[in-house]
């Protein structure tokens, strides 16, 4: 007997409390669909692509970089075109080194940022362009998604 | 190619790479399917690790990996023709019967839809912080040339530590993007998260498993009649709502890109196959690949496969030398050995190639305390499941134990020690580890207590499963007592391993022993 009511109050606090997580857990997926998640995933992803069209204006997947810029910018760039992009390893061979320009206001900048590329040319010295091809109205990075 | 043809087409040579292999391993069963893709992003992590270390280029090695092992498995087949998967179509003429695959039947359609219906998350499209930073973008690397890739773990001006992380995940994803042409984070995302979902099906169809097994058991005697089918209606019933559960404990990060969900599940899953249910080859093989997923997945599945392996490995060879095939005792050793070996080569590849992050700098500082109770408080809001699940199998040990046992389900103490290990080795890390604690704990603790978690639930799911049986168990004990003097099939004296054949038919096989261990 005291089998039989053990098991059966067991295994009703078992699929109970199964039940009540699940319910818990449900709702918790169903935060990934409301607007705000959904707005801040679409931001994330036109900034990161914006940064990475600016970037592939200014150099080839084959050319040898540098990348520039503080802690934050270093992480924006290996997000954006870390997948493709050739490292110059030693630092002397690369063709470009590759940066971040923050705060930037007006057109062409990516939530306010823009990739520029510095080139030593042969004869002109120092070169420097801005990366183009993309841009995405505002400021600031995008929410960061979370950790 | 738009991403839902690519994630198909990128799952299609995932499986068709773990095909030969997990057929032969685990034999023609409901769980090989899902099974298939998680040992592909096997050959895919194996293939990342001899790029790395030899050159040549990535694809040319998940192709080798791939042949290579369904080579072995077939040269096993012409020399052991009784292991070949079709002779189960002659075994199944035996088979336990149209209500015992029916359950299965609903079993696997139940935790299928509900696993679909958990990656509702995947319509918007999210790529996580880590997931676009390292676990995808190191996709790209491996598709570079060999000189590029070392360049991109070696130097430090690329600032990711992590990407001295296992492969898994990065190499999955490179087999997608090489396959299909589609070089874009959300083809990563989707693959990851189909991923995912597979092991979670593995995990969650271990309680089908358990709860039809332990039905098939009771039925015999029949007069125990509708009572015996309860553990497969409950097991049924666990399983849909522990998908529900894991999806909980492990969003957004199940849909988002990133490793800790994959590494998490597969430590659950293996824990189901590999300790509580009957031991036999084929569920061990099941853990050991899920073990494999677990530990080329992230750090922190290294460190949680470690004492899997050693769990399962003991209980396999406890079992064989308890039972009657003493001589066989160390072959899941071997195994084990093997699985650990592989285990291993991602983090001694780091070391020796001198990689970014491979340094793990472990000591004891006149911080510690600070840091255990840090790290105690760091957990504890995300493991309030074993305020449940200890109760539960404390009173379930001391009332149901013989319940358990007639149900040929592990002892859970196997289950506690896999948890313990876990929570060890984890928390070993955050107490020992150099980093600043409060943002450590801050921004991973909530997805590297995720195995606890959810190997707690798993618990509490499974003592469902053994409770529902204590009716039929009453029942039968006391129609024993009336009508026969013969031995009672869970008396716990007739313990012996089963080396099953792989084969779907593992309670046909179980029946004779008694999983008490």
């Amino acid at each position: 007997m005291v089998v039989l009511v053990v098991g059966v109050a067991l295994a009703a606090t078992a699929l109970v409390g199964l039940a009540v997580q699940a319910t818990r857990g449900n709702g918790v997926v169903g935060v990934q669909r409301d607007a705000a998640t959904i707005h801040g995933a679409a931001l994330d992803n036109a900034f990161y692509h914006c940064v990475d069209v600016q970037v592939r204006s200014l150099v080839a997947p084959g050319d040898p970089v540098l990348l520039g810029g503080n802690l934050s910018d270093l992480i924006t760039l290996m997000k954006s075109s870390g997948s493709w992009i050739t490292v110059a390893d030693p630092p002397s061979s690369a063709t470009a080194t590759v940066k971040l320009r923050d705060d930037v206001t007006g057109p062409g900048a990516c939530l306010g940022t823009v990739v520029v590329a510095t080139y030593l040319h042969p004869h002109d010295g120092i070169v420097l362009r801005t990366g183009t091809g993309a841009s995405l109205p505002g400021s600031g990075p995008p929410p960061a998604p979370p950790l | 190619m738009t991403t839902i043809p690519a994630a198909v087409v990128a799952l299609v040579v995932l499986s068709a790479a773990g095909l030969v292999p997990t057929v032969g391993l685990v034999g023609l069963r409901w769980i090989t399917v899902p099974l298939l893709p998680l040992s592909g992003s096997v050959a895919a992590a194996a293939a990342a690790t001899g790029f790395l270390a030899l050159g040549g280029t990535f694809m040319g090695w998940f192709v080798g990996v791939a042949v290579t092992a369904a080579g072995v498995v077939g040269v096993h087949w012409a020399r052991r023709p009784d292991r070949r998967p079709w002779r189960v179509s002659r075994l199944r003429a035996v088979g336990p019967g149209i209500v015992y695959r029916v359950i299965g039947v609903m079993g696997m359609v139940g935790i299928v839809g509900t696993s679909a219906w958990s990656l509702r998350g995947l319509s918007t499209a999210t790529v996580g912080f880590d997931a676009r930073a390292l676990w995808l973008t190191r996709a790209g690397w491996f598709l570079q040339s060999h000189h590029q890739l070392l360049i991109k773990m070696r130097v430090p001006d690329v600032v990711l530590i992590q990407s001295a992380y296992p492969p898994l995940v990065s190499a999955s994803t490179a087999v997608a993007w090489s396959v299909t042409g589609t070089h874009t984070m959300r083809l990563g995302v989707v693959v990851v998260a189909l991923l995912n979902a597979c092991v979670l099906i593995v995990a969650a169809f271990a309680l089908v498993e358990a709860g039809r097994r332990f039905t098939l058991r009771l039925a015999t005697p029949p007069a125990v009649g509708r009572l015996s089918v309860a553990p497969s209606v409950v097991g049924v019933v666990a399983a849909v709502l522990l998908v529900f559960v894991a999806s909980g404990v492990t969003e957004p990060f199940l849909t988002n890109g990133y490793a800790d969900p994959i590494w998490s599940l597969a430590g659950v899953g293996a824990v189901a196959y590999g300790l509580q249910l009957q031991e036999g080859a084929s569920d061990r093989s099941v853990a050991f690949i899920l073990i494999l997923v677990a530990g080329l997945s992230k750090n922190e599945g290294v460190a949680n496969a470690v004492p899997l392996v050693v769990l399962v490995a003991s209980r396999a060879a406890i079992g064989h030398r308890r039972g009657d095939q003493h001589r066989g005792w160390w072959h899941p050793v071997a195994v084990g050995a093997g699985v650990l070996v592989a285990v291993g080569a991602w983090p001694t590849l780091m070391k020796a190639i001198h990689a970014r992050g491979a340094t793990t700098t472990l000591s004891v500082t006149s911080h510690l305390w600070t840091r255990t109770t840090a790290s105690f408080h760091g957990m504890a809001p995300y493991l309030h499941v074993l305020v449940l699940a200890l109760p539960i199998a404390v009173a379930g040990g001391v009332v149901l134990s013989r319940v358990r046992r007639t149900g040929g389900l592990g002892n859970d103490w196997w289950a506690w020690a896999a948890v313990g290990g876990g929570l060890v080795t984890v928390g070993g890390d955050l107490v020992l580890g150099s980093g600043a604690i409060a943002p450590w704990l801050e921004t991973t603790v909530h997805r590297v207590t995720e195995f606890d978690a959810l190997a707690g639930w798993w618990i509490v799911a499974i003592w469902g499963v053994v409770a529902s049986g204590a009716p039929a168990q009453t029942r039968r004990r006391s129609e024993d007592a009336s009508s026969s003097t013969e031995p009672r099939e869970d008396e716990p004296v007739d313990e012996k391993p089963v080396d099953d054949e792989p084969v779907e038919l593992g309670p046909v096989h179980a029946t004779p022993a008694v999983g008490g261990r």
